[in-house]
């Protein structure tokens, strides 16, 4: 919003002119990662405070017999200060008319307030298989996937140029490989529910789900810049997307709420995400991979998610369900660790090292192609 | 014509069926009816083919059929459909009836065939076009599905037992007692009645029955009891098998069948069968023991004769209500119960009774000539020969639209004895659980909750899909359940009669799944018992394809390292297991290695685990090396050698518990705070 008052008061050698900052991009996306940074930490203490007085806990019903190692009685839903975080992080450096922009506020609106119902549902009946249903909530994810895939395929809506309206790009594959034609809709549904639910699965351990997430979301916050710059666009031979920018602008107020978050998340944590974080982390994240017809890269990119995912559709679908037996040690993946023995710090560390190494290849095929 | 009518006159319609248990109280309440209201007409609904046939029509009320069918006790749609189609037709057969006959009240006393009556009545109430009242009398503890949806349109609902009055809408439901016929409420003396029969009054007489169509594991269990039983002195078995009916087993056959795989035919001076007793209620008086079904009707005339009982109930029933009412009187100190066993023979499950258990209970019984009397006392004062006649007199008042009159007091039920009664109603997940808390937090079962367990256990340890099987292991072994581990190592080796050559290699040529094998074997080594069979499932256990079921062997193995030692075979496999892929199998290896390890090179087969690259398997070697320094196995040698060893043990590990001071300062409070007591004074 603030690029308004550029609009407004800027002249070369007047009083404001240093309001010139508000007009690039890249300057608004560090006041952005400032921003939600900035909130986060400021605002930490308090929201924990906040969400224990209210109840939000892992509940613990008897002190005396308290496991003195484990987490019971941390406060939850801490995931509501990322999302406030970014939200006014994006409200105040973002052009707000920008279509990318307002959808993906969009996504985060939709996904925390599914992930706010799912934890106050845990939440009122004390325990957490009393969660939203497993159906509605994967339809309801599916729902915002299929429209957000209808505005992006339908000519009359979509903010994409007409060449990648429904194709699919491959990271490392200079042009689109494949016209998917309207069956594009079904491939953004698909990746904007895995993403949701994969980042959900990854969400075990402390720090082990947001450092991952705000590493895809700094490939996605280049990867915006790039897109929507003509000149890097044009060098790196991508089909410029217009008005993408703005997606480097919200990408890094999501980095810098959830390195705040992060903050209180490392171990031992003071809180977790719960469900209102990482649905709409993993919702945006979804979002953002379609918005910039980047699907692919998410499975490189986010390929820690990917594994959580995989590990669990392993050990449920195939073990549980049709062998009767498990297949890996436990699911998801960083409880086949733990299994192990592995420290959870360690697993967390190990698994944000991973996705640091899949960030720098994400990069990577931005000039390998 | 039926223009004009005064009070009395009445028509009476009577429904339920199936079995006599659902016949008799009908007709125990027409032959009442028929004392207050002389000119009363009756109507019998029944359905076809069932006890109804042959009761209803020697009483002389004509018997209409309808189509009926119980709920399908599996969900499956076709199932269903099947039985919707049933019921569609039953109550347009009965609102057609109903039409044309018009009851002036109706009564229906269970058994799926009053269900599509009480329907249709409700139907044409709805429609405006009858205003005709209903009475239901439930005789179960629990009642059934049918009946239970039947009493939402009842007026006025009637049980057996308080047990059943929460089950239906609040305010309809009183408890009456069971109506018996006349010929029952006032029985015969056990004098009489021997004399009537032809009885010496020194004889002790068990009285085996099945009901009507005759139950097999009864009939089977007496008969391979007799040899047992001949050493009971002056004892006179009286035997009804029951007679062939539509459902294939021809009891008479088949007890001959059993009779003639004795080593001896029985002694005709012990033994006397049947194939139906007449009259029953004069048999009932002459016993000094009942052998029987625990159906609600044979229970009441049991109370109704101050009759001790051995009650045998039926497994697998809707509801599992034959249980429930033997449970009831069992809690009342009014019987004794001895549980059928379901057993899965070549995937069909067939209900047996063990002849050994049921010689052993008769025989005790029978030497205890007190608790004989005080088990008919205590029946008897549970008898309610009142109910048919309130019943009646309630019948015809609500006829007559007077007020019905106040119910007389109920029998004082006592408190079911323990958790059985709340047992009765636990699925098997929640079984396990209070089984668990109980063991936890006392006090310790009873020997009648454990029966009743295991009963419960024997029916899940024969169920058809994994899942039942799966609990059965569990409750099994949350019971220590010795008795059965023949069944439960038999789940770790059984194979798959037929299977595809490529299922081996991914474990599907066994015939339990994976969970089912390893939590058999968790179930084993709680059990505690070591015999060939349970040998047999660690061996293979040890060698299965699965690897929770491997370190699930070896865990077995471990526990019952007492038994183990020496067993060069057991150990080999343990040893080989030390280096499996898994690191869990490794781990468990190594640790039991240190108690079940004999052999010479036990010692460097651990310290070679020393580097191993998880540090659980590391420490279940030096955990393995403690168990055997603390088994003094360790030669002066090996001594060295393990000091040795020690220095090269990698000591880092990726894993640690972390402890919060805070927490645990908590934790203190908490404690402490649970234990204060006021009263002590502050020093």
């Amino acid at each position: 919003m603030l690029n308004l008052l550029y609009d407004l008061l800027y002249e070369p050698d007047g009083a404001f002119s240093f309001l010139r900052l508000f007009n690039y991009i890249t300057s608004r996306a560090m006041f952005a990662a400032l921003t939600g940074l900035a909130i986060s930490i400021l605002a930490g203490q308090r929201s924990i405070l906040a969400l224990f007085k209210a109840g939000f806990t892992d509940r613990v019903r008897d002190y005396g017999v308290l496991d003195i190692s484990g987490k019971r009685g941390t406060p939850t839903m801490g995931g509501v200060m990322i999302v406030v975080a970014t939200a006014v992080a994006a409200f105040l450096w973002c052009d707000l008319s920008n279509p990318f922009v307002l959808i993906s506020a969009a996504a985060l609106v939709w996904f925390s307030a599914l992930g706010l119902v799912d934890d106050l549902q845990k939440h009122r009946f004390g325990d957490a298989e009393k969660g939203l249903r497993r159906w509605p909530k994967f339809l309801l994810q599916t729902a915002f996937g299929i429209g957000l895939g209808l505005i992006l395929y339908m000519p009359a809506t979509s903010p994409l140029p007409p060449e990648l309206r429904s194709t699919l790009q491959l990271p490392f594959v200079k042009a689109p490989i494949v016209d998917l034609g309207w069956t594009s809709v079904l491939v953004t549904a698909l990746i904007v529910a895995f993403a949701a639910n994969a980042v959900n699965f990854a969400d075990g351990l402390d720090g082990l789900a947001v450092v991952p997430a705000f590493f895809v979301a700094a490939v996605y916050g280049v990867f915006g810049y790039v897109l929507g710059n003509q000149v890097y666009s044009t060098y790196l031979q991508f089909v410029k997307i217009p008005g993408a920018g703005e997606l480097a602008i919200f990408c890094a107020g999501l980095v810098g709420a959830s390195v705040g978050f992060l903050w209180f998340n490392a171990y031992p944590a003071e809180v977790f995400m719960g469900d209102a974080g990482s649905l709409p982390l993993g919702g945006v994240l979804g979002t953002l991979a379609a918005l910039l017809r980047q699907e692919v890269l998410f499975l490189l990119a986010g390929g820690v998610f990917v594994a959580e995912m995989a590990s669990v559709v392993l050990q449920d679908w195939v073990g549980l369900k049709l062998l009767k037996r498990r297949i890996i040690y436990r699911a998801p993946l960083h409880h086949t660790f733990q299994y192990m023995g592995m420290a959870e710090t360690k697993i967390a560390v190990r698994f944000w090292i991973v996705s640091g190494l899949l960030m720098v290849i994400s990069l990577i095929s931005l000039k390998v192609r | 014509m039926k223009e004009c009518r005064g009070y009395d006159a009445m028509n009476y319609l009577l429904t339920g069926g199936g079995t006599g248990g659902h016949v008799y109280p009908a007709l125990a309440i027409a032959e009442q009816i028929r004392l207050v209201d002389p000119g009363a007409s009756f109507l019998y609904v029944g359905v076809r083919g069932r006890a109804e046939e042959h009761l209803v029509p020697v009483t002389g009320i004509p018997l209409r059929r309808i189509p009926a069918a119980g709920l399908p006790a599996a969900s499956s749609p076709l199932a269903l459909a099947r039985f919707a189609a049933t019921e569609v037709a039953g109550i347009a057969r009965a609102m057609a009836l109903l039409r044309r006959w018009r009851p002036d009240v109706i009564v229906g006393t269970g058994g799926y065939v009053s269900a599509p009556v009480v329907l249709a009545n409700a139907l044409l109430t709805r429609c405006g076009v009858s205003r005709t009242p209903v009475v239901l009398h439930e005789q179960n503890a629990v009642p059934g599905r049918l009946n239970r949806l039947a009493g939402a349109w009842a007026t006025l609902i009637a049980s057996s037992y308080p047990s059943a009055v929460p089950f239906f809408p609040k305010g309809k439901a009183v408890v009456s007692g069971y109506p018996v016929r006349s010929k029952i409420a006032e029985p015969l003396s056990r004098d009489e009645a021997r004399r009537e029969l032809r009885i010496e009054p020194d004889r002790r007489v068990v009285l085996v029955f099945g009901g009507s169509l005759g139950s097999r594991s009864l009939n089977r269990g007496i008969v391979g009891a007799l040899p047992a039983l001949g050493a009971v002195e002056g004892l006179l078995i009286i035997h009804a098998t029951g007679r062939p009916g539509r459902g294939g087993y021809d009891p008479v056959a088949d007890t001959a069948r059993a009779a003639a795989a004795l080593p001896r035919p029985p002694d005709p001076n012990l033994y006397r069968s049947s194939d139906y007793l007449d009259p029953m209620s004069t048999y009932l008086a002459a016993a000094d023991l009942v052998v029987s079904r625990a159906g609600a009707g044979t229970l009441n005339e049991l109370c109704a004769i101050r009759r001790a009982g051995l009650l045998v109930p039926k497994a697998n029933l809707p509801g599992d209500h034959q249980v429930r009412n033997a449970l009831a009187l069992q809690a009342a100190g009014a019987a004794e119960v001895l549980y059928e066993r379901p057993v899965r023979i070549d995937e069909t499950v067939v209900e047996q009774i063990s002849p050994d258990e049921l010689a052993v209970r008769i025989t005790a019984l029978m030497n205890d000539p007190g608790r004989l009397a005080e088990l008919g006392d205590r029946a008897g004062a549970l008898a309610t020969p009142g109910a048919a006649r309130w019943l009646a007199t309630a019948v015809v008042h609500l006829a007559q639209g007077r007020p019905v009159e106040p119910v007389p007091p109920p029998v004082p039920w006592p408190d079911a004895g323990g958790d059985t009664d709340r047992f009765a109603l636990l699925p098997a997940s929640a079984l396990l659980n209070s089984i668990r808390s109980r063991q936890k937090n006392g006090p310790p079962l009873s020997p009648q909750e454990r029966s009743y367990l295991a009963y419960r256990t024997d029916g899940y340890l024969a169920a058809s899909g994994w899942e039942g099987r799966n609990w059965g292991v569990k409750l099994a072994g949350a019971l220590c359940y010795g008795a059965r581990v023949d069944i439960i190592s038999a789940f770790v080796v059984e194979r798959r009669r037929h299977h595809r050559a490529g299922f081996a290699l991914v474990g599907l040529s066994h015939a339990q799944n994976g969970f089912v094998r390893r939590n058999a074997l968790t179930a084993l080594a709680e059990i505690g018992v070591w015999n060939g069979d349970v040998r047999r499932a660690a061996l293979c256990a040890l060698r299965d394809c699965y690897f929770e079921v491997r370190s699930a062997g070896v865990l077995l193995v471990d526990s019952m390292a007492e038994f183990v030692r020496g067993d060069g075979e057991i150990e080999d496999a343990v040893l080989t297991l030390t280096d499996d892929p898994r690191f869990e199998v490794r781990a468990a290896a190594l640790a039991a290695l240190g108690v079940v390890g004999q052999g010479p090179d036990t010692v460097s087969r651990l310290t070679s685990h020393f580097l191993d690259a998880n540090w659980r398997v590391r420490a279940a070697a030096v955990k393995g090396l403690t168990r055997m320094l603390e088994r003094h196995l360790v030669s002066r040698d090996d001594l060295t050698r393990v000091s040795d060893a020690i220095s090269g043990l990698l000591i880092t590990s990726t894993g640690f518990k972390p402890l919060f001071e805070l927490k645990d300062a908590l934790a203190s409070l908490s404690r402490t705070l649970r234990g204060y007591d006021s009263a002590e004074p502050a020093v």
